[in-house]
């Protein structure tokens, strides 16, 4: 990587203070650029060459705040925390451009029930037609009912076909290398970057790792698990939730438990010192 | 051409026989009659309790939500279509207690909505615990030594905030209740209505109880003073002082920057943009990332 450009822009931000600054931070720069080099120059497969066409940054935030401003979204409630606070953040700065309505709520489910005020079918007061949304079990009509022997089990009926619905539109898991395998990690969500990097770890070692990676669970997707492989389940969690799920649902066993339930992120070298002192 | 038949549904009323909640539903389906609303142009919404069923025993649309977080729903509805009547039916345990953040907050916030709020200073759905207005000594059947922490005075602190439109009712008085509801529905921001609605199975004194306490403001006294609306609203002189006791204009409402400046079209009829490229959308927008 080019360190001009970044000395450009250390120039630019730090414009209004004294030179000194300036040139402090530049210094800086160039220890950790140096150093950097010297340890992992050879090693790191990141390169960022200088590029003569014009570019731009953008966020997977700011990209998915302005696809929901293009799909329709004229309103948006929210209660920051990372990582979403950059969505509504990026709309509060863009509100006149999109016609886009933006509130910061007093709590989490205030901003959910805020949303949930903006009735998604048809909307109240558009014709004579008149609108009802109800959270206790009602009639066709939307109204409250107290004869529930006569409603409940059609409305559960209604909803349970639903669920089957949703289990076709859900996601299967993704497999990445599971080809001539001696181990296969399962995971789900955030742990994935560590399994992937777990996996090259083991290549070092010899040893060839496949990954089964789940980021939607309920309903569970249709999946037919390899019969003939040896899977050990990494968790972010004491009691192992996922491992004890897909025992019930896809009848598997599991070789090992990689859990961890300090509040520190599943790293690719936790899980390979695990391996190894479970095997 | 409105009349109160218009309002009129064939749902089941689940409230005890004689319930004040009945006085209250009368009071403001002529309210709504008397404004000249039409089913359609009307939008209730409620949380959890028996105050929470009223809007399933009128015609309407209607929004029965999640225990406590009506005023949040209402917000939402009223801002994405500012032409609808929005008014939130609650109680004194869903306003006051499970969404208690939502009422200070929805003073503050100040949308253009109605905040009915039956208070029968307890819990009724549950049968008869202790609410967030019954009176200390109280005995409840949870809290059998008496009610030790004192009750929260939601119309002083309405005031204190400058709520623009602050009144208390009494189910048992129709005429009086409909006025009030009528004012509070024309007012522009957020108003409230404190209605005291005893409960005639679970409460501890009789209807004539209260009517004996009833003090009706008069004509002398003046709902534009804020102090002297605070101090109605504080004073503790063993009766009940009804109308509307702070009423001012309303300095910001909700959202009316937006609608200066963005648009005053109602946000639920803007329709899609058009993208046709995504290239030209992102340079369009590149200074703003």
């Amino acid at each position: 990587m080019d360190i001009h450009p970044v000395k450009d822009n250390i120039k630019k931000i730090f414009l209004k203070k004294s030179e000194e600054i300036i040139s402090n931070n530049e210094n800086a720069l160039g220890e950790g650029y140096y150093l950097a080099q010297k340890e992992c120059g050879e090693i790191c497969y990141w390169k960022l060459p200088r590029r003569d066409d014009e570019h731009y940054i953008i966020t997977g935030n700011e990209a998915l705040a302005l696809g929901a401003a293009y799909g329709g979204c004229r309103f948006i409630s929210a209660y920051p925390m990372s990582p979403s606070t950059g969505i509504i953040t990026y709309l509060a700065s863009v509100q006149e451009r999109l016609g886009i309505f933006t509130e910061q709520a007093e709590d989490e489910i205030a901003a959910i029930n805020m949303a949930s005020g903006i009735f998604p079918r048809l909307w109240p007061g558009m014709s004579r037609h008149l609108v009802a949304a109800d959270s206790d079990e009602h009639d066709e009509w939307g109204h409250i009912t107290e004869d529930l022997a006569a409603t409940a089990p059609a409305m559960v009926k209604k909803r349970i076909s639903k669920l089957n619905g949703l289990k076709g539109a859900v996601q299967p898991p993704e497999e990445i290398s599971l080809e001539k395998t001696d181990v296969v990690f399962i995971g789900w969500g955030s742990t994935r970057g560590a399994l992937i990097e777990a996996s090259d770890l083991f290549k070092h070692d010899g040893i060839n790792a496949g990954i089964i990676h789940f980021t939607e669970l309920w309903p569970l997707p249709e999946y037919d698990f390899p019969k003939d492989k040896t899977y050990w389940d990494v968790e972010g969690n004491a009691l192992g939730q996922l491992s004890r799920l897909l025992k019930d649902e896809y009848d598997i066993n599991f070789k090992g438990l990689i859990s961890r339930y300090d509040g520190l992120p599943i790293t690719g070298e936790y899980i390979r010192r695990c391996f190894y002192e479970q095997s | 051409m409105n009349n109160l038949d218009e309002y009129n549904n064939q749902v089941e009323i689940q409230w005890c026989p004689g319930c004040p909640n009945f006085g209250i539903l009368n009071a403001l389906k002529g309210a709504l009659v008397e404004l000249g609303k039409s089913p359609h142009e009307i939008c209730l919404v409620s949380g959890i309790g028996q105050a929470a069923k009223l809007p399933h025993y009128l015609k309407c649309n209607f929004f029965n939500g999640l225990h406590g977080r009506a005023i949040p729903v209402a917000t939402g509805i009223q801002v994405v279509n500012p032409d609808l009547t929005t008014i939130v039916v609650t109680g004194d345990g869903d306003c006051y207690g499970e969404g208690g953040n939502h009422f200070i907050h929805g003073i503050r916030r100040n949308a253009d909505i109605t905040v009915l709020v039956h208070n029968n200073e307890i819990y009724a759905l549950t049968k008869g615990q202790a609410s967030p207005t019954t009176p200390l000594g109280e005995k409840r059947r949870l809290q059998i030594r008496g009610v030790e922490i004192p009750p929260l005075n939601m119309p002083a602190f309405a005031i204190m905030q400058d709520c623009g439109f602050v009144a208390r009712g009494f189910a048992g008085d129709r005429e009086q209740l409909q006025d009030i509801l009528v004012r509070a529905i024309k007012h522009r921001g957020m108003s409230y209505v404190d209605i005291i609605q005893p409960c005639i199975t679970w409460g501890t004194h009789p209807l004539n109880w209260y009517k004996e306490k009833i003090a009706k403001l008069g004509d002398e006294y003046d709902p534009g003073d804020k102090i002297a609306a605070l101090s109605m609203a504080l004073i503790k002189d063993d009766l009940i002082h009804t109308g509307v006791l702070y009423e001012a204009p309303s300095a910001n409402i909700f959202a009316a920057r937006f609608r200066k400046e963005v648009t005053t079209r109602p946000l639920t009829g803007l329709g899609m943009q058009k993208a046709e490229n995504i290239y030209n959308l992102f340079s369009e927008f590149k200074q703003s990332f």
